[in-house]
């Protein structure tokens, strides 16, 4: 664990598979009009995000289609630092078949130098092969792709390891899912570190939209205390802030 | 929350608090130096008891 928690996190933004990158995407009667940004474009001048995690359906053409226009967002947005985490959302069924998908993606014009930007690459295997040998079994998964991490395959307290053992990178912090197994994973990844220390190791974080008062304090606590750089928090983006808390507690 | 924790939260353009985020980040170092709490006592009195929501 780390010595001291972080005093600064990157909040990492969710691109959904229908939400609006720019405003001419929102159509005129879905304007929110509630004092915050509403388009990934708007979200990225207001907080000048660093990290964006995107979600992808796994079908080519849609997924090629987004990923391009967020290029060009970027690019034409000056925002060219920001890195990316993909959401694989349990598309597919081995990782012979990410592997492929992957592989046609960085094959298209232009993305191959857009996508040297993922950092790593959430839960592409659906539940039910995720952690299962031959769905996993790739001679080069570890080298052909960004590093892959387990999300919702983390359902219990040996699943990070088994992952590990698999050949995934890591694993994201949920606080629902219990604060000391988030320990235990970020405890076993920094053996890994220092086992392995030419390999990339996760822990991720995912604020699941939770609100403050008391909850935002509680989960930023506990990631920064686990060492979590950058974590997803979308509960800003979602809701109005504490507009619905008493003044005094504003 | 604003008082006492103006690195976390701001005022939104609507008038309420609402998360800081600046070039990407959030600055915490007031939630690390609250573990786990608010830093004051909330006051509950103003809260509406359950009897008086409507749904």
């Amino acid at each position: 664990m780390p010595s001291r928690p972080l005093s600064r996190v990157i909040a990492r933004h969710t691109l959904g598979l229908s939400d609006p990158i720019h405003e001419a995407d929102i159509p005129a009667e879905e304007h929110l009009n509630d004092g915050l940004p509403q388009s990934l474009g708007s979200c990225i001048d207001t907080y000048g995000l660093k990290h964006l995690k995107v979600k992808i359906s796994g079908g080519q053409a849609s997924d090629i289609d987004c990923l391009n226009r967020l290029q060009s967002l970027i690019t034409r947005q000056g925002s060219e630092t920001i890195e990316l985490s993909l959401d694989g959302n349990e598309r597919f069924g081995s990782m012979e078949a990410f592997a492929d998908y992957w592989h046609q993606l960085i094959g298209r014009p232009g993305l191959r130098s857009f996508l040297e930007r993922v950092i790593f690459i959430e839960q592409p295997l659906a539940r039910d092969v995720a952690l299962s040998q031959t769905a996993t079994k790739h001679p080069t998964i570890r080298q052909a792709t960004p590093p892959i991490i387990i999300d919702r395959s983390d359902d219990s307290l040996n699943s990070a390891s088994r992952a590990i053992e698999l050949g995934y990178a890591g694993t994201s912090h949920k606080h629902c899912k219990g604060v000391f197994k988030s320990v235990a994973n970020a405890c076993m990844l920094q053996g890994r570190r220092l086992d392995q220390p030419q390999a990339t190791w996760i822990l991720s974080g995912e604020d699941l939209c939770n609100q403050g008062p008391i909850s935002v304090m509680q989960d930023l606590g506990v990631a920064a205390s686990l060492g979590i750089s950058s974590i997803e928090r979308n509960g800003h983006h979602h809701c109005r802030g504490l507009a619905d808390h008493p003044m005094s507690i504003q | 929350m604003l008082e006492h924790h103006p690195d976390l939260y701001h005022l939104s353009d609507a008038g309420w608090p609402t998360l800081h985020i600046k070039a990407g980040c959030l600055e915490i170092g007031s939630v690390v130096n609250a573990p786990l709490d608010l830093s004051f006592t909330p006051s509950l009195e103003d809260y509406p008891f359950e009897t008086d929501l409507t749904f």
